[in-house]
């Protein structure tokens, strides 16, 4: 009985003797605070890192996207695809509804949650102090932040602002700072909203180290991505003074026009061309084939193609590289012009040595800045400036000398051969719908689709001018989450 | 007239034996079974409203003082208790009659143990015998339909396929609902039944109300499922029992009505499209004649199944012990699919001569092997074979020109075009061909190692300890060979790599551990007040980790291990540029959680008849911090023990209690998983691969700091009867179970990065009632009939969510990349799982087009999400039950168990597609329903089916609206036996065989319903079945062996 009693003694006591703090204070393995994760200049070029990777502007796949995809769906660029069954054709209906998983959704939670990276990745710089190199590294590191933190306000604010040029107006939440959680924030007017994006490009100036390898990288932000963002804020805000002309000038003469080889090159992503902010895109990235087909370019499975009033448009100019670079020739199938059964594929996005869906997204191109000069011409009434900045594109695209336009002296004149050659260029880009919204304040004729375009999804063929789905809904997510917000007209309020 | 529980409670708990005097005569006598006469030993016999007491030798003999005018009291297990007066004799033998639910009977009821008549809480026990020897790899799967109030749904037909197990209802929208399994006092994973051998299970034990849960603390939320295995009884003479089974499963009746060849080829010649477009009738019929292939046919098997299981009980003086060997075997139904178990258990007890001390170690080994079928419900073509066997077109031949059965259909190999072209025809060759190539198989290694002790060391003073282990091991492997049709488009570079295939394998170790250490006090005052006292503290801890791989890019040749494995560092030029197209993926996982616990319980006992008891228990669990580290739940119960007035001494009334609970207790599994919510009070961030394919440093959790656990608070009242002896008896509760602090995500700006962080908020009830209910017509030695039955209705209503909701959450399932919200939605005043839905109207006869019915009331052909409402249907049943009858004429039994469940609703998408009509789908590649004959055709024309190329798809009627919501109630026959047990005089001269019983059972043989879909049982969860694995019917043979 004795060792009966010794034994169960020692049992009893073991099973006591676990202390509660065993049990309780529990940190998982890998458990990364915010103390840990930023400490070295090594740390704060990982949370860039991972800044310019929240960055979506070409996420989404199977019928719903981000910008790249619903500039397409929502305007005159697409129809629906050989295996399309149903992808986007809720959208392609201009249902704009404030959902989870819509254009709106897409763009707010994407832009606001890159935001939120920058500010974190700002806040946790702005606790540790370097000195010498490392300081300027920091700085430079600062500065892509305050330049990407622009660009992400820049785009809230083309999308849901309804009048960019009415100081008043409601734009976006500016944000400069980590909320907490229970933050509930109106938006913000277009005065201050342009002021929050003018000081972040100017900080982002004052911080970006011209002498820092990456600067020479058109992956990597630098002074030349600040200068385009800022001639696209003064273009959209129509602030546009001879400041602005000589930036661009500048850009253009740094960044010439690629040639017809270099230009195709330039889409398979086998050379840099004339991009001068391109955002990379590797293995295990998204695939932004993916917006227009299941699986492969070759053969097709495209559930979007090209619409043919984009074909008819990039077959009009003779030898126009941009019809072979941006449309798959080999597969393609014309029957006829406007013809139903047309098969026209998308090829700008080919897929590249990271794999066949997966393309660099250019973000800022001279042809862009080129486009800019012209339309500030236009505004400016120097016509002759203009047609012959857009012959300069049309010359390079063709690899010829092309017939000079003639705009009249007409404002809309120009305007609308502009707006016709931005689509040729920027189609896929994520510039469409904002062209159509922006051009509409002059030319007033919304968006107009080939009929043989909108009947492949028996969609609507015209949306008016002016029309309140071309700014995006606050989506309903926001709503949610913040009853203070204003919706933007013509949208549900909850 | 009855006996004094505590009396026995004192025998059996501290098997004290008490030497008694004055005016006493010595009483002998024999006890013997009344069903075969065999002595038994072991029976306790006490006197009467004493602590004295005897046991039985291995003859049955007993001997006890008793004094005239005394009463004899003789109890053991699975008998019901005799009384006899001692009178003038001084010899007393009786026969005890067999009674699978004595009032009496001790059961393990997880920390302690009670008895029908003592307990005051909503308690379900019953006997592991009532389904042994029945052939679902799964003990759980059994339960189903045996208890009122608990819901076991299986939503798969692979063999050994995890069920959910839902008690009362829902108890929480997104944290864990199923209850906490204890097996032998061990908490064990609920996820992996499947390799525990089903017929170790002397009893199980379901606790559903808080009087019996409140004492699991912030386990406790959904009830308790208390499983205890067999044992050796003391003084046994070493006995084996051998049960060897042999069967078949098939595919159940399946309600669809499938096109032929002929049949779909003429849809599409009427319809303009496909390969039957612009072919003659004679054509037509050339092409049906050489091919009618039923690929359900193709894709579904007759199985079979073995067991071979030998039990061995053996008893020594102060020891017993039990060990069993099991080896299982079954094949699904669907080809390639099959599982394989072995298991080992060891049960020992043991204790000193004065039984003061006892011991018990439990050790169970187990192995299991799963082959499975990946993506059962997945809406990838190339991925459900399920959705294949259903859609794949009749015309596709499923030879191979030789005449032999094909897996390939002739398409080559990484020929792209043939596998996608005419709406992805081929896709049921490349799921024949994945199911005959590929691999998919777990193999899980089980160990649940337990040791009690418990030690007498004072009067009334009672120390224990348990400590237990549940340790599981999974591997699974899966292996796409390069050479499937499918192998070559697994690289990233797709088929313009080398190399295809894909091996991913996963290995998992999940550690559990337990131990308890309990004082128990327990008295009786002046023959009246019966006191029992225990605290308890607990400790658990569990470790899960594992690591995993992945790799694409096999060589075939040695294929199996890393030899075929190409190096990651390999460069290929594709698409003009370098690329590493082989790149392996890598993981590893580690998590820890703990628990830990401090506890106590409390029964008192007036004079058998009234009774009150009380727990409280204070849990401290990881996962919460601050003013939430501790959470204090505690419940208090009475019973009435009408019955045992003397004003109720001359009805048939042999027990009729009447008891009342109300407590609390918790769930801390507030995201689900056991592993889940490890850190969710911490701001964290973490590191993954970011810009340019470098590292990168993002934010990954949002810190609620004023995390809890879920709280349940639940009333229970309750009635236990028992009349005539037993003839009659039977159950029925009330119930409301109200959870408060629900886990649910709470809206905030998205400026935070992240639409919603998961707060406390919110609270649902669950109101329900449960009968249970048994009738014994006759139980004698020729004949036994009687019935049972148990009924539950539960109505679960979601009473408040978070406030920035406005009362209604719609997710998004986000088909296909499409954002449309989920089919279900919660809303406040609804019951989880109710579907939102837009109602479909029929066709309209001027044009064919579906109506639909909008928001204002009016009728529309267009399809607004903004038109979706509560249709007041849910997939969670409201009504569900069981019956059965047992029959016995002499050595013949003839068993059935029905299941059924009501008021129950699912989408069914496996309808919707072969009824599609959609624009554009005429060649979308599958087969059709004959239904959509009926479609529309001309103005005029009252159908249910709009017109051919209409605007919606199949798809946005099943998800979108309530067109294809059907009432899944069924009623199915559950088991069926029949048995013959050879009778004793033959066995006799045989000399070694005590018994053999030759049975053939079947499961699932009949099923009532009105669902068209694979099968109407379907996951408690699941709110649209598509391409799912149907439950098989199984015939089974078996015979047992006793000797």
């Amino acid at each position: 009985m004795k060792n009966i009693k010794f034994i169960f003694s020692a049992l009893f006591v073991m099973s006591m003797i676990y202390s509660c703090q065993d049990a309780t204070d529990i940190e998982q393995v890998g458990e990364l605070s915010e103390e840990a994760s930023f400490q070295t200049i090594s740390d704060l070029n990982s949370g860039l890192s991972g800044a310019y990777s929240f960055y979506g502007i070409d996420t989404g796949g199977n019928g719903g996207g981000d910008a790249i995809f619903f500039n397409a769906v929502l305007t005159d660029n697409v129809k629906a695809g050989i295996s399309n069954n149903g992808q986007g054709s809720t959208t392609y209906q201009y249902v704009v509804d404030i959902s989870d998983g819509s254009p709106s959704d897409y763009v707010w939670s994407n832009r606001y949650s890159f935001i939120n990276q920058i500010n974190r990745v700002l806040r946790a710089s702005g606790n540790l102090s370097f000195s010498g190199d490392k300081a300027v590294e920091q700085a430079h590191i600062n500065g892509q932040l305050y330049a990407l933190r622009a660009l992400a306000h820049l785009d809230l604010f083309e999308y849901f602002t309804v009048n960019y040029q009415d100081p008043q107006d409601l734009a976006i939440i500016n944000v400069d700072f980590v909320p907490e959680i229970d933050e509930q924030l109106e938006r913000n007017t277009v005065a201050q909203t342009v002021a929050f994006i003018r000081n972040d490009l100017a900080l982002a100036t004052q911080n970006l180290d011209a002498n820092s390898p990456t600067t020479a990288q058109n992956i990597f932000v630098n002074q030349d991505f600040v200068d385009f963002l800022k001639i696209k804020l003064d273009l959209i805000t129509s602030d546009f003074d001879a400041n602005t002309m000589t930036l661009a000038n500048n850009l253009m003469t740094k960044y010439p026009l690629s040639s017809t080889l270099d230009y195709t090159l330039m889409w398979l992503d086998a050379a840099a061309g004339e991009s001068i902010f391109t955002l990379a895109r590797g293995q295990g990235d998204a695939d932004v084939g993916d917006l227009f087909y299941f699986n492969q370019v070759v053969p097709s499975d495209a559930f979007i193609e090209v619409s043919n009033g984009l074909y008819n448009e990039l077959t009009e100019l003779p030898g126009d590289v941009r019809l072979s670079a941006f449309v798959e020739q080999s597969i393609s199938d014309i029957v006829g012009t406007n013809d139903p059964d047309n098969r026209i594929f998308l090829n700008k996005y080919p897929g590249s040595g990271a794999g066949p869906q997966i393309n660099d997204i250019k973000m800022a191109r001279s042809s862009e800045v080129l486009l800019m000069i012209a339309e500030m011409q236009s505004r400016n009434g120097d016509y002759a400036g203009a047609q012959s900045s857009i012959k300069q594109l049309r010359d390079a695209r063709t690899g010829s000398n092309t017939m000079m336009p003639d705009y009249n002296n007409n404002l809309n004149t120009a305007l609308t051969d502009i707006k016709k050659e931005r689509r040729r260029e920027l189609c896929f880009e994520g510039r469409r719908l904002l062209d159509i919204k922006r051009f509409d304040a002059d030319l007033n004729v919304g968006l107009q689709r080939n009929p043989v375009d909108c009947t492949s999804f028996e969609a609507p063929c015209n949306i008016p001018a002016n029309d309140f789905r071309y700014t995006l809904a606050i989506p309903q997510r926001e709503l949610f989450g913040n009853r203070t917000i204003t919706q933007n007209p013509g949208y549900p309020t909850n | 007239m009855k006996l004094k529980n505590y009396a026995l409670v004192m025998v059996l708990f501290l098997l004290n034996v008490t030497i008694a005097f004055a005016q006493e005569k010595t009483i002998t006598g024999t006890v013997t079974s009344a069903v075969d006469g065999l002595p038994l030993p072991g029976v306790n016999v006490i006197v009467k409203g004493t602590s004295r007491g005897v046991q039985t030798d291995f003859d049955g003999n007993y001997a006890i003082k008793a004094s005239e005018g005394e009463a004899l009291v003789f109890s053991y297990i699975g008998f019901k208790t005799q009384e006899i007066s001692v009178g003038s004799e001084s010899n007393v033998s009786v026969a005890l009659v067999q009674d699978a639910e004595s009032l009496d009977e001790v059961v393990v009821v997880g920390y302690g143990k009670t008895t029908l008549r003592a307990n005051p809480s909503a308690i379900k026990t019953f006997s592991g015998e009532v389904l042994e020897d029945r052939v679902n790899a799964s003990a759980l799967q059994n339960l189903q339909g045996q208890v009122a109030g608990l819901n076991v749904a299986t939503g798969s037909g692979q063999p050994g396929g995890d069920s959910i197990i839902v008690l009362r209802g829902i108890g929480s929208i997104n944290g864990n609902i199923e209850p906490l399994f204890i097996i032998d006092g061990i908490p064990v994973d609920e996820d992996n039944f499947r390799s525990i051998n089903p017929n170790d299970v002397e009893t199980y034990a379901v606790l559903k109300d808080a009087a019996a849960t409140s004492i699991y603390g912030n386990r406790g939320a959904n009830g308790v499922i208390v499983i205890t295995t067999k044992k050796g009884k003391v003084g046994e003479d070493l006995k084996f029992r051998y049960t060897g089974t042999y069967g078949y499963n098939e595919l159940q009746e399946q309600p669809f009505e499938l096109m032929n060849s002929g049949e779909i080829l003429r849809f599409q010649r009427a319809n303009g499209a496909g390969l039957g477009n612009g072919l003659t009738d004679a054509e037509i019929n050339a092409i049906a004649a050489q091919a009618n292939t039923d690929w359900v046919d193709v894709f579904f098997r007759k199985g079979t199944s073995i067991t071979h299981d030998l039990a061995m009980t053996t008893g020594g003086e102060r020891s017993s012990n039990f060990t069993s060997f099991q080896y299982f075997e079954q094949d699904g139904v669907f080809i390639g699919s099959d599982f394989q178990r072995f298991s080992v258990r060891n049960n020992f007890n043991g204790s000193t001569s004065n039984e003061k001390f006892n011991y018990g170690i439990n050790l169970n080994l187990n192995f299991s092997k799963t082959n499975e079928l990946d993506d059962a419900g997945s809406n990838q073509t190339f991925f459900n074979p399920f959705a294949a066997a259903l859609n794949g077109l009749p015309y596709l031949s499923q030879f191979d020109p030789d005449g032999s059965q094909t897996i390939d259909g002739g398409l080559v190999l990484g020929d792209i075009n043939a596998i996608l072209s005419a709406g992805a025809t081929s896709f049921p060759y490349v799921l024949l061909n994945s199911v005959s190539l590929n691999k998919d198989r777990e193999e899980e290694i089980k160990i649940l190692a337990g040791f009690n002790a418990n030690w007498n060391f004072a009067k009334n003073l009672t120390l224990g300890v348990q400590i237990g282990a549940d340790l599981s091991t999974e591997k699974r492997l899966e292996l796409l060979n390069p050479l499937s049709l499918l192998g070559p488009f697994q690289s990233e570079n797709q088929n313009l790599a080398q190399f295809g295939g894909i091996q991913t394998e996963q290995y998992t170790r999940d550690f559990r551990f337990n131990s308890v250490a309990s004082l128990n006090y327990n008295n009786l005052f002046a023959d009246k007040h019966a006191v029992n006292l225990t605290g308890y503290i607990e400790y658990n801890r569990a470790f899960l980790d594992g690591f995993n791989f992945s790799q694409v890019g096999l060589d075939p040749r040695v294929l199996g291990t890393s030899a075929s494995f190409i190096p990651a560092n390999t460069v290929e030029v594709i698409g003009g540029a370098n690329a590493n197209p082989y790149i392996p993926t890598l993981g590893t996982t580690k998590f820890t959680t703990g628990l830990f616990s401090v506890f106590a319980s409390g029964d008192y006992e007036y004079e058998g008849k009234y009774g009150i008891g009380a727990t409280i228990r204070r849990d401290n669990s990881f996962r919460f911090i601050e003013d939430n580290a501790w959470g204090t739940f505690w419940s208090v119960s009475g019973r009435w023990n009408i019955a045992e007035e003397s004003f109720m001494d001359n009805t048939a009334f042999d027990l009729l209690k009447l008891r009342a609970s109300y407590g609390t207790s918790g769930n801390q599994r507030i995201t689900g998983g056991f592993y889940g919510a490890l850190n969710n009070t911490r701001n964290l961030y973490t590191t993954g691969q970011a810009y340019n394919n470098g590292n990168g440093t993002f934010a990954s959790q949002i810190a609620n700091t004023t995390l809890q656990w879920e709280e349940i608070t639940q009333a229970n009242i309750g009635v236990d009867f028992s009349l005539w002896t037993g003839k009659f008896r039977g159950s029925f509760d009330v119930y409301e179970k109200t959870t408060d602090n629900l886990f649910q995500p709470n809206q905030i700006s998205l400026i935070n990065g992240t639409s919603s962080i998961s707060a406390n908020i919110g609270s649902l009830v669950n109101k329900g009632a449960e009968i249970d209910l048994r009738y014994t017509f006759v139980n004698d030695e020729d004949w036994k009939v009687e019935v049972f039955a148990n009924g539950s209705y539960n109505q679960n209503t979601i009473e408040e969510l978070p406030p920035a909701t406005n009362g209604l959450v719609v997710t998004s399932e986000n088909y296909e990349g499409t954002g449309l919200p989920a089919l279900t939605a919660l809303g406040e005043g609804e019951a989880f799982g109710s579907y939102y839905l837009v109602p479909y109207e029929g066709v309209n006869p001027s044009n064919g087009n579906p109506l639909f019915r909008a928001a204002d009331g009016s009728l529309t052909e267009t399809l607004n999400e903004a038109d979706r409402r509560f249709i007041g249907k849910s997939h969670i049943p409201v009504w569900q039950g069981g019956f059965g009858t047992i029959l016995r004429y002499k050595t013949w039994e003839f068993n059935t168990s029905w299941t059924w469940v009501a008021d129950v609703y699912r989408s069914s998408q496996d309808l919707a597609g072969l009824e599609e009509t959609g624009a554009g789908q005429v060649e979308n590649g599958r087969n059709r329903s004959v239904t959509i004959l009926n479609a529309w055709q001309s103005p005029g024309d009252m159908t249910d089916v709009p017109r051919i190329n209409s605007a919606f798809s199949g798809t946005d009627y099943s998800y979108s609206t309530d067109r294809y919501i059907q009432d899944a109630s069924f009623l199915r026959l559950r088991n069926i036996t029949l048995a013959y047990s050879l009778p004793k005089s033959f066995l006799d001269n045989l000399g070694v065989i005590d018994g053999v019983r030759l049975y053939v059972q079947g499961e699932n043989l009949l099923t009532f319903t009105n669902y068209v879909g694979w099968d109407p049982e379907s996951s408690l969860l699941r709110d649209i079945d598509r391409g799912q694995y149907p439950t098989p019917k199984i015939y089974t043979f078996g015979a047992t062996i006793n000797f």
